[in-house]
């Protein structure tokens, strides 16, 4: 299996050194405007605390999603690079049983997950010694929700790439679930901010509508987040195993 | 260690498609032998090297690898046994360094010294990537990496089509010189039957799914010949005797099954000795009995 891995391994590290590149571009570039916020030009702006308020907040969110999704990128279409060169049909041809098969690909794909989340977890801690502040444990219980949540999709997409041999196929069919669910969710924002909005009326009438409508929401966010920090876990976990049968399955009925 | 007399036994190996069914194949391929498996395209070459290879399930039947069940004992026959594709089943970016880094975790045996041995035989570069290799490169180096795990049944389909008479050559070297280790045997599947004329020692021939002449390649040839006759003379052959017959505007070719038989029956008729070539073109169209 570690002849598998390395070769999953290498053929992916192109990709992962780009978006790794990426992502030192991006962070530096937050850390010098956080930095110059109250050291540089926009320390002149009166905003300034509120711009570096707004980038200490959202910034690693940004981070975390190049590094988590860059270091999986490149491994991502490997499964249908496999299908192209043959070496989905010659792998049948070695002393390999399928699920070391899988478990290799599963290894490899989780490993550079992980690496994204620490990525992720070392932006947090530059953005908040640039912006000297503490490192903040909500937002590390946020990169390890999105970690769970973009790691569960990202893990069931080996099985669901060696069904669809193709990214494109699997794009295109994945559409047909994803853009009802995308217009449910957008309703179901619109519907969440028309209530949090007239909430913020309500309980808050002398606060700006904005600052007014996040405190109403913020409870409700919290509450979210923090289902998702007990479910996440089990979310991925459950994603890896059913990545782990089903990819078997799959692998044997190949064998047409 | 098993004791094996065939490499390869196949029973009444079936497998059915939608519009095409491998129909009971059976053949062996005896131990430190080379077999050419012959066939047109679309005849069940490749289904059935998949099935030997388990890469497709089988319907019906008993594959032994070895000596060994090629389910039951799938990985300890895979073990000994190396496969070559047409076409190169290495990803573009790999090259010659990391697939050795590769493969030699995949097999027990793997000897990287082999390996770069047999890369610098053919002159291949370590370090160029795949994607730039020459289709014979990619040949070579997918046998290079064949042979080079201890293998004693080496498996090809197709595997010397598409490359020039001299890369063909040296490729069938390689095969003879493999063949010296009395353990070694070779199923190769062409359809270039002159590749075979120079290595096989035994021949299976498949049509439409079904085996039509299985043995030693020097038995097929003696039996097989080409009886060359008038136009007259072809309505005196008994019908039993024709595999099939060319008609030109001279005369007729007829392939017969039993030279011996038809020179002692036929006197005077001549019989020219047939090459698998022919062989395989006759019996291809056996079914229309005549043929231009």
């Amino acid at each position: 299996m570690k002849g598998l891995i390395y070769r999953e391994f290498y053929l992916s590290r192109k990709t992962v050194v780009y978006m790794f590149l990426a992502y030192i571009i991006f962070v530096l570039m937050i850390t010098m405007i956080i930095i110059s916020t109250y050291a540089g030009n926009l320390a002149k702006n009166n905003d300034s605390a509120e711009t570096r308020e707004y980038l200490l907040s959202q910034m690693y969110l940004y981070a975390g999603l190049i590094a988590m999704a860059g270091c999986t990128y490149g491994h991502n279409d490997l499964i249908e690079k496999d299908y192209k060169s043959r070496w989905q049909l010659y792998s049948y041809t070695l002393p390999v049983p399928e699920k070391k098969i899988i478990l290799s690909k599963l290894t490899v794909r989780i490993t550079l997950l992980l690496s994204g989340f620490v990525l992720a977890v070392i932006a947090e801690f530059i953005f908040s010694a640039a912006g000297k502040v503490p490192a903040s444990m909500e937002h590390f219980k946020n990169i390890f929700v999105m970690m769970c949540v973009y790691g569960a999709m990202c893990i069931a997409d080996i099985p669901y790439l060696l069904i669809m041999k193709t990214q494109n196929k699997g794009a295109a069919f994945v559409m047909i679930f994803f853009v009802p669910l995308t217009a449910a969710i957008i309703y179901g924002a619109y519907k969440f901010e028309k209530f949090c909005s007239a909430e913020a009326a309500r309980l808050y009438p002398d606060m700006e509508s904005d600052a007014g409508m996040m405190k109403v929401a913020m409870p409700y966010l919290t509450k979210w987040r923090d289902i998702f920090l007990w479910a996440g876990p089990f979310i991925l976990i459950g994603a890896i195993m059913i990545a782990y049968f089903w990819g078997i399955k799959e692998l044997k009925r190949r064998r047409y | 260690m098993n004791d094996y007399e065939n490499a390869i036994e196949i029973k009444d190996l079936t497998k059915k498609y939608d519009g095409f069914t491998l129909d009971k194949v059976s053949f062996n391929v005896p131990k430190g032998s080379i077999m050419g498996f012959i066939g047109q395209n679309g005849a069940g070459k490749t289904t059935t090297i998949n099935a030997i290879l388990n890469i497709v399930k089988k319907d019906e039947g008993e594959i032994k690898l070895l000596g060994l069940d090629h389910e039951k004992d799938e990985y300890d026959a895979k073990k000994q046994i190396a496969a070559v594709f047409d076409e190169l089943p290495f990803d573009d970016r790999l090259n010659a360094i990391t697939i050795d880094k590769v493969l030699r975790e995949v097999f027990e045996e793997w000897s990287s010294e082999t390996f770069f041995n047999y890369l610098d035989r053919f002159s291949l570069p370590r370090k160029k990537k795949f994607g730039k290799f020459s289709k014979g490169m990619k040949m070579k180096l997918q046998i290079a990496s064949a042979l080079s795990h201890n293998a004693k049944l080496l498996i090809m389909d197709e595997a010397t089509t598409g490359l020039d008479p001299v890369v063909r050559n040296e490729i069938l070297d390689i095969f003879l010189e493999y063949l010296q280790n009395e353990d070694h045997s070779i199923l190769m599947s062409s359809h270039i039957t002159s590749d075979l004329d120079k290595v096989a020692d035994s021949v299976t021939f498949i049509d439409k799914g079904k085996v039509l002449i299985s043995g030693y390649k020097d038995d097929i040839l003696y039996s097989h010949g080409i009886l060359k006759c008038t136009k007259d003379d072809y309505k005196d052959i008994a019908p039993e005797d024709i595999v099939s017959a060319r008609l030109n505007d001279f005369g007729a070719e007829i392939m017969v099954s039993d030279k011996a038989e038809c020179s002692r029956k036929y006197s005077g008729a001549v019989i020219d000795p047939a090459t698998l070539e022919d062989i395989m073109l006759f019996y291809v169209n056996r079914s229309k009995k005549e043929w231009r």
